[in-house]
């Protein structure tokens, strides 16, 4: 009997390690004989570790043979086989591209959202077209996942189609991904499209504020920051990050010197919310690269060393702030400081600040 | 630098899927000075550029290794990641102890895997014989492996500067050291004792294939040097190596959730552990 037979045989042992490292023989030897019946034991086998063994086997044989067994397998009931089988066609790249044209049509709307998971993790251009075919799919969810991959991929070449379903869609949840994605990847056209969409801030569904705000963190400019204002008043607490992103996406794109006061007053008592320690550390920071007299004064009420990560965002603030007036308070801290990374910054802030002196 | 928190989640988020370590938010600053010197090295000026490469274009995953060498880099001493020891001293090597007491087993075992020069195998030499009643009564062995000769016959020799033995309590720095001379510490036979060294590549499939028996494996800070279908199979064979209810151990930030799923996920104390 060959080896090959003699492995196959072993997969069907009914001990547990002898089932595994035939497995583990017939892939790290190459043995693509090996390919069918480790597919039809990967479904019957009842041992996770097995099953983990079989699907790393698999990986590791790779070529146009194995990408042709393991497509049917998509179909499969069994999540754990499924998900491995999109694993194995995603590894294997340009490979699987060709044999997957087909399956992206499949009757089944399920097997043709796996081709669109295989298609995101191989994540070439060849794939992304392929991706994009999926915005015409007959099912809903399909075309959202579409242009949710398409958006991951960061691949601009879509975002005509992706404006015009974001346009012309009445699908809520649609829209929301049209939005995200086009944050990633949007044009002048799209920002028209946006405005044009959500005249006012009232025209805006509460499902798609999370993702208008991560659009306007990317693409959005000064003619939103009203509206961020407003929305950080009704809506602070609950979406701090978004509005966060959104206000320093904007103030990146769009470099000054001073903030609007409007905008200084309403971080300032998002300071005193409830808002959390990661994102006070992050508004103080950003304060720092501002020239209103103000926020020295706000900068200086964090400098409390019982809470470091905010006193590091006041520190930081300060450094860059560069008024010299700050050193000695900064210095106070310095002497009780023990975290390495707090020290860190604050050398670096007394340095910046002696420089100016 | 800047780096937005939106940056960070999205760069944490990538070396979480690709490699299980996973980073707080209040490591920010951390992960920002090291991300520097990569961008600094590759001369990339916009994070978001920096990040779009990563996930895009770096095919063969060169720059994202540097990166995360950069961020795991990190001195190997005794009693590393404290938190981790205390749980195995005071609850998963009692409830191994317990179970053998009751099958009337005498014998425990510990693989540790990517065990550099000794530090961790030593400290849980210390541990085991600190926190077994009657440790004469058992056969414990800490098998110590590593595929660098090189550090192995450093680990063998057991002496250490006072820098590898920061956190070792007095107490068992003074049981378990001499001190021939100000500033290097020599590992007792006491400790030393319990430890077999010796040369082992994790990727030979036949090597590991007789070791059984196993009740807690030790693989810290190691698999993140592996790709996703190395670092998969040589979790399977930890799997195969180990006791039912054996403990698997990896570094505080690593999880084996994008590895295997093979392991049962315990919470013990405020910890999770995996377990066969």
């Amino acid at each position: 009997m060959s080896m090959i037979e003699d492995l196959i045989i072993d997969l069907s042992s009914e001990d547990e390690k002898t089932r595994a490292f035939a497995a583990e023989d017939i892939g790290c030897d190459g043995l693509v004989e090996g390919i069918g019946p480790m597919l039809a034991r990967l479904e019957l086998e009842p041992s996770r570790y097995v099953r983990e063994v079989i699907v790393s086997s698999l990986k590791m044989l790779g070529g146009t043979e194995l990408v042709s067994r393991v497509i049917p397998y998509l179909r499969s009931d069994d999540a754990f086989v499924r998900n491995s089988i999109i694993d194995i066609l995603a590894l294997q790249g340009d490979e699987s591209l060709e044999a997957l044209r087909e399956p992206l049509h499949d009757a089944d709307k399920d097997t043709r959202k796996f081709v669109l998971d295989v298609l995101v993790q191989i994540g070439n251009s060849v794939a992304a077209a392929l991706i994009a075919e999926g915005m015409a799919d007959p099912d809903i969810n399909n075309v959202i996942t579409s242009v949710e991959y398409l958006g991951r991929l960061e691949d601009e070449r879509w975002i005509k189609g992706i404006n015009n379903l974001f346009a012309r869609s009445e699908n809520v949840l649609l829209r929301c991904t049209c939005l995200e994605t086009m944050a990633l990847l949007g044009d002048e056209e799209s920002v028209e499209c946006v405005n044009k969409r959500y005249p006012s801030y009232q025209s805006i569904s509460f499902l798609e504020q999370y993702s208008f705000l991560k659009f306007v963190a990317r693409k959005g400019s000064d003619i939103h920051l009203p509206l961020i204002i407003s929305l950080m008043g009704e809506k602070g607490q609950v979406m701090h990050k978004e509005i966060i992103n959104a206000i320093e996406g904007i103030l990146k794109r769009i470099p000054r010197e001073f903030l609007p006061d409007e905008l200084i007053e309403v971080i300032d008592s998002y300071l005193e919310s409830e808002i959390k320690d990661i994102n006070k550390y992050e508004l103080l920071v950003l304060l720092g690269k501002y020239r209103n007299p103000e926020i020295y004064t706000i900068l200086l009420k964090y400098l409390e060393p019982c809470n470091p990560l905010i006193c590091m965002g006041a520190v930081e603030g300060l450094g860059e702030f560069g008024n010299p007036e700050a050193l000695p308070v900064i210095e106070d801290i310095r002497s009780v400081a023990r975290d390495e990374e707090q020290r860190e910054i604050i050398e670096r802030s007394l340095a910046r600040l002696e420089s100016l002196r | 630098m800047d780096l937005p928190l939106e940056y960070f989640i999205k760069l944490r988020n990538l070396i979480y899927e690709r490699t299980g370590i996973s980073y707080e938010e209040n490591k920010i600053y951390y992960v920002k000075k090291r991300l520097q010197q990569r961008m600094q090295a590759g001369g990339f000026v916009d994070i978001e550029e920096y990040i779009k490469y990563l996930k895009l274009f770096d095919g063969n995953g060169r720059e994202f290794q540097e990166l995360i060498n950069l961020l795991t880099v990190n001195e190997t001493y005794f009693f590393r990641e404290f938190n981790q020891l205390q749980l195995f001293a005071e609850d998963c090597l009692d409830e191994v102890v317990e179970s053998k007491k009751r099958s009337g087993s005498s014998t425990i075992k510990i693989l540790c895997a990517g065990c550099s020069t000794g530090e961790e195998p030593y400290t849980l030499a210390i541990i085991v014989r600190e926190m077994l009643e009657d440790f004469r009564r058992w056969n414990v062995l800490i098998k110590a492996i590593d595929i660098d000769e090189n550090v192995l016959v450093k680990a063998r020799k057991g002496v250490y500067d006072s820098r590898s033995v920061k956190d070792v309590p007095p107490a068992y720095l003074k049981r378990y050291f001499t001190r021939p001379e100000p500033g290097v510490y020599v590992i007792k036979p006491e400790a030393r004792e319990l430890i077999l060294f010796e040369h082992h590549n994790l990727m030979d499939r036949r090597a590991l294939r007789s070791e059984e028996g196993y009740d807690f494996v030790f693989c810290r800070n190691v698999l993140i040097y592996f790709d996703e279908v190395s670092r998969k199979q040589v979790v399977d064979r930890f799997y195969s190596l180990l006791n039912p209810g054996g403990f698997i151990f990896l570094g505080h930030s690593e999880s084996l959730s994008r590895i295997s799923s093979a392991f049962k996920i315990r919470r013990m104390n405020e910890h999770l552990v995996y377990q066969r």
